[in-house]
């Protein structure tokens, strides 16, 4: 899911495996072998995980009911794998490469290694919708919030971007701006969940972020949405490192900064609103994901949006396949998962290694 | 005690109050952020203790509050409304200290109790009191507190003799605060609906049926508090200018470091484990209060500020929705979100916060 | 006047509503290495922003190459006019031929992200800051000096034969100013146009072939530096008195401040 976006003509490695190059030391080629061979294995890491993610879960298969739940319609397994097992691996896979990239374009965009997209307001409006679609108009599966999860979020960006004031935002006014949005929303949100016990019980459910539903996802638009935005971001990359010199650089250089925050906020927008709509907040798989590829992949935007993209993906199957294996025969939510596995994964990471700023 | 106006200090707008061999510098334009904002709080304080669902009017209230009020006001005014309203002053003071104190240990704009895990550990120690346990405000409160001061040993602990920059803390509290919110989310979904209900409840924060006994320990952190932050601010101050030249002007780094970040942890415990996790008063005070002073720190007027949203939101929270009263965290979270929003707007062009 | 391919025309610049300069007018002239001078606070920096389009001016405008440079693609504008500003931010962990390869941005597009043009640019800018032994370190281990100096190739990287650079030795000692404006005075041997703060006199009166002096956001005096730099003028710019002695080194004009002048403060 996450190598078709990248289509031959970005082909970012390549390039840019020449770009640092470029003055041609050893280090430095070293360096880019290194990351080509990085993105290999993370690619077959993937695919490991993908057929993990089939394979394991309330009932176990074996390899052999794996193929055949995929290719034999008369297949005991075919059922499970084709309308369960499937849906959720590739909806996993779109949602966590939305979340790791938009992690990044964030963090890249606002010079702001904390910045996720939460910040921006995508969490909070879409509980806000999913709230008030709860409430006011009783709906509770997750079929009928999907379309109103996302809206939400992109209300709520785009509301966060003219609060901070349009073209003149500054990351730290964006940050501001967003928590405040965040925090408004947040406190409608509690007041109709302590209203109203059918929305909390909506509510407490949706806000832990969880793939369980994704058999009943519209699978095509979200790969559609999240494809479409990712070749956005991806294109990105390179006004962004011209960006991360600085706003007076990156003019020089012929990058607008305006122009360039208003085209991440869209493609944000759509990769973490869609992502959210999807399976709920998961806020983690933004903030962290990002940390760990750049600690590896070294400040080049052209490798670490990819990077975040495909770890993204692996750091949301791998949970998700965690929590389906540790509380069998039911299961942990994503979002728990993500957290819990992440978090102390995120402390060891940072209390090791020297931080890369932004 | 005199007051001269000293020629050098003085000019942008200050004046220095000098007593034998004290002396203290006012700026002008914090003075006047700091008495409207204490002016503004008397008043509402007033009010909010003469309205509610029975108005009793400034004279009834004066009449009750010296003894000479008839039965029915003197138990409105001591029991119901006096200890409602010293708690939440309380607990806006601590939060809003708390708040400004992480602001300035971390230097980013977005540091806060919130941010940094203390508000997940709190409502951690809250949800295994309510749920696992099943017991009452009293013990909730005091696992709360507990949470909240377990999580600040544990970032102390993670952070400790790393990055002093501040940098590791806020990383380390994010990824800390990220493991709690997982945890909780975990408890909230295995747990009865009544229970769920409670627990949501506790984690909007509320000021209804607080008393005396609990004013009282907040008042008493928030007074330890302001104590531990009168010595540490100037040394605060200067470490704004960067590590080196607060070494070079006299400061140790580390201890003040330290000391900040304990007296923000028992600040934010104490006001989160009385009123459960009031959202975004910790975060909106410094900023507010940076704004109206002008200059990026005023621990006093952050306090103040924090002592306000709370105050407001709880009169708004009394006063209710279509007759239903709401819990006070509900209205800090849009008092506070919309007044930082309305500010955000109105100074576009300044620079406190871009 | 020669032609000039930048200009500033009548152009009202300030921040908000606080007002700089009001119908400023300046040329810069082509193949000149053009100093702005003058006291702290007097517009120059401003003039500069302004000239790099970092900066729309309220009222008037500014013209590079005739047109008005808000109205040009800011990329292509990229490939005419190079900045370095006052402080321009490292990304961590970045190498420096990292750094100055960023240079290129305005050359390269999606289908054409690395050329052997940006290769071998990118080595001649390394090369003509003598930084090319720096390659594979990172910029954030390099003394101030070599800072300065891979920051200056980023932009020489971007080859464009006009470059704007806002204060380029402060923060240097006095050996690493005179290797940045060394470097400076070559790049406008080989036909670059120069247009540069400084805040030394005497280093503006021995680099620049063309000054412009500022106070109070306006143009006070503009020539070359032997006509500019006299007594008269500085003490009208900055308020100095001081006498004008040639100086033993290159002959360029030397302000000596007066000993009652350094007695006054």
């Amino acid at each position: 899911m996450s190598t078709a976006h990248r289509a031959p003509e970005q082909a970012p490695p390549h390039s840019a495996d020449r770009a640092s190059a470029g003055a041609a030391s050893e280090p430095a080629r070293s360096r880019n072998g290194r990351r080509v061979t990085g993105l290999l294995v993370l690619l077959a890491v993937l695919a490991v995980l993908a057929v993990l993610s089939i394979a394991l879960g309330a009932r176990a298969m074996s390899l052999g009911e794996v193929w055949a739940g995929l290719t034999d319609p008369a297949s005991e397994t075919y059922p499970v794998v084709t309308e369960l097992r499937v849906p959720r691996t590739v909806l996993g896979l779109a949602a966590g490469a939305a979340l790791g990239l938009a992690g990044a374009l964030m963090q890249a965009m606002t010079r702001n290694p904390l910045a996720d997209p939460g910040l921006l307001g995508v969490n909070t409006g879409a509980a806000a919708a999913v709230v008030t679609a709860a409430y006011f108009l009783g709906f509770s599966s997750f079929t009928q919030t999907i379309g109103f999860a996302f809206a939400g979020a992109a209300i709520a960006t785009v509301a966060t971007y003219l609060i901070a004031g349009a073209a003149t935002a500054t990351p730290a006014r964006l940050a501001l701006a967003g928590a405040a949005v965040t925090a408004a929303g947040y406190a409608y949100v509690s007041a109709i969940q302590l209203m109203d016990a059918a929305s909390l019980e909506t509510m407490r459910f949706w806000s832990v972020g969880s793939l369980v539903n994704a058999h009943t996802a519209p699978i095509v638009p979200v790969v559609t949405l999240i494809g479409f935005a990712g070749v956005v971001g991806i294109l990105l990359a390179r006004p962004l490192n011209a960006l991360a010199l600085g706003d007076a650089t990156a003019t020089g250089l012929g990058v607008d900064p305006r122009v360039l925050r208003v085209a991440g906020i869209a493609a944000i927008t759509v990769l973490a609103g869609t992502a959210t709509a999807v399976c709920g907040p998961i806020v983690f798989v933004g903030l962290i994901v990002p940390h760990v590829v750049r600690a590896f992949t070294g400040p080049d935007q052209n490798w670490v949006l990819p990077y975040s993209m495909l770890t993204g993906a692996a750091f949301l199957l791998l949970t998700d396949v965690i929590g389906r294996l540790v509380a069998r025969p039911g299961e942990v939510q994503v979002g728990i998962v993500c957290a819990v596995v992440g978090g102390p994964f995120f402390i060891y990471l940072v209390s090791r290694r020297k931080v890369a700023r932004l | 005690m005199t007051t001269a106006s000293a020629p050098l200090r003085a000019a942008e707008g200050a004046t220095v109050l000098r007593l034998g061999g004290y002396s203290i510098r006012l700026r002008h334009r914090v003075l006047a952020a700091v008495l409207g904002s204490l002016a503004a709080l008397i008043a509402l304080a007033m009010w909010s203790a003469a309205t509610g669902s029975t108005s009793l009017g400034i004279e009834r209230v004066w009449y009750a509050l010296i003894g000479q009020g008839t039965k029915g006001d003197e138990f409105i005014l001591w029991t119901l409304r006096l200890p409602r309203l010293a708690t939440g002053l309380a607990v806006g003071a601590c939060m809003g200290l708390a708040g400004a104190l992480f602001q300035n240990l971390t230097r980013n704009p977005l540091g806060s109790p919130d941010l940094l895990g203390l508000t997940q550990g709190a409502t951690t120690g809250a949800l295994v009191a309510i749920i696992v346990t099943g017991s009452s405000l009293q013990v909730t409160t005091m696992l709360a507190a507990v949470g909240s001061l377990a999580t600040g040993l544990l970032i102390w602990a993670l952070t400790r003799g790393g990055d002093p920059s501040g940098y590791r803390l806020i990383l380390v509290g994010i990824g800390v605060s990220a493991i709690l919110a997982g945890v909780n989310g975990y408890l909230l979904t295995r747990t009865t609906i009544i229970d769920a209900f409670r627990a949501v409840y506790w984690l909007t924060g509320d000021l209804s049926g607080r008393d005396f006994g609990q004013a009282a320990a907040v008042g008493a952190v928030l007074a330890a508090g302001v104590l531990v932050i009168a010595f540490l601010s100037r040394g605060l101050d200067s470490l704004r200018l960067g590590e080196a030249t607060a070494t070079g002007l006299g400061v140790s780094v580390g201890a003040t470091r330290v000391t900040a970040l304990v007296t923000a942890s028992i600040l934010a415990a104490g006001a989160v484990a009385v009123a459960g996790p009031l959202a975004f008063v910790a975060l909106a005070a410094p900023h507010i209060a940076a704004r109206l002073t002008g200059s990026s720190r005023s621990f006093l007027c952050s306090a103040l500020v924090g002592a306000l949203i709370v105050t407001a939101a709880d009169m708004i929270a009394v006063a209710g929705v279509g007759g239903r009263q709401l819990p006070t965290g509900v209205v800090t979270g849009v008092v506070g979100g919309a007044y930082l929003i309305w500010l955000l707007i109105a100074h576009r062009k300044k620079g406190v916060m871009s | 006047m020669t032609t000039s391919p930048l200009a500033a025309r009548k152009a009202t610049l300030g921040y908000g509503r606080t007002v700089i300069s009001e119908g400023l007018s300046v040329d810069i002239p082509e193949g000149e290495f053009t100093v702005i001078m003058g006291p702290n606070a007097c517009g120059k920096s401003t003039l500069l922003k302004a000239l790099a389009r970092m900066l729309k001016p309220s009222h008037g405008t500014v013209l590079l190459d005739g047109k008005d440079i808000h109205h040009q693609n800011t990329r292509a504008v990229a490939r005419r006019l190079g900045l370095l500003p006052q402080s321009p931010i490292a990304p961590d962990g970045i190498t420096v031929a990292d750094l100055v390869a960023r240079g290129r941005y305005p050359h390269q597009g999606i289908l054409r992200q690395w050329s052997a043009d940006d290769e071998r640019v990118v080595g001649e800018a390394m090369a003509a800051t003598d930084i090319a032994d720096l390659a594979s370190r990172g910029v954030d281990e390099l003394s101030g000096g070599q800072r300065q100096r891979v920051w200056i190739a980023m932009v020489l990287a971007q080859q464009t034969p006009l470059l704007l650079l806002d204060e380029p030795t402060t923060y240097l000692d006095i050996t690493h100013q005179i290797e940045v404006l060394d470097l400076c005075a070559k790049l406008h041997r080989e036909g670059r146009t120069l247009v540069a703060v400084l805040h030394d006199l005497n280093q503006a009166a021995r680099y620049a072939t063309h000054l412009i002096a500022m106070r109070e956001g306006e143009v006070v005096a503009e020539g070359a530096p032997a006509d500019i730099v006299t007594a008269e003028t500085v003490r009208q710019v900055f308020d100095l008195p001081c006498r004008i002695i040639d100086d033993p080194e290159s002959g360029t004009p030397l302000v000596i401040p007066s000993v009652r002048a350094t007695n006054l403060v």
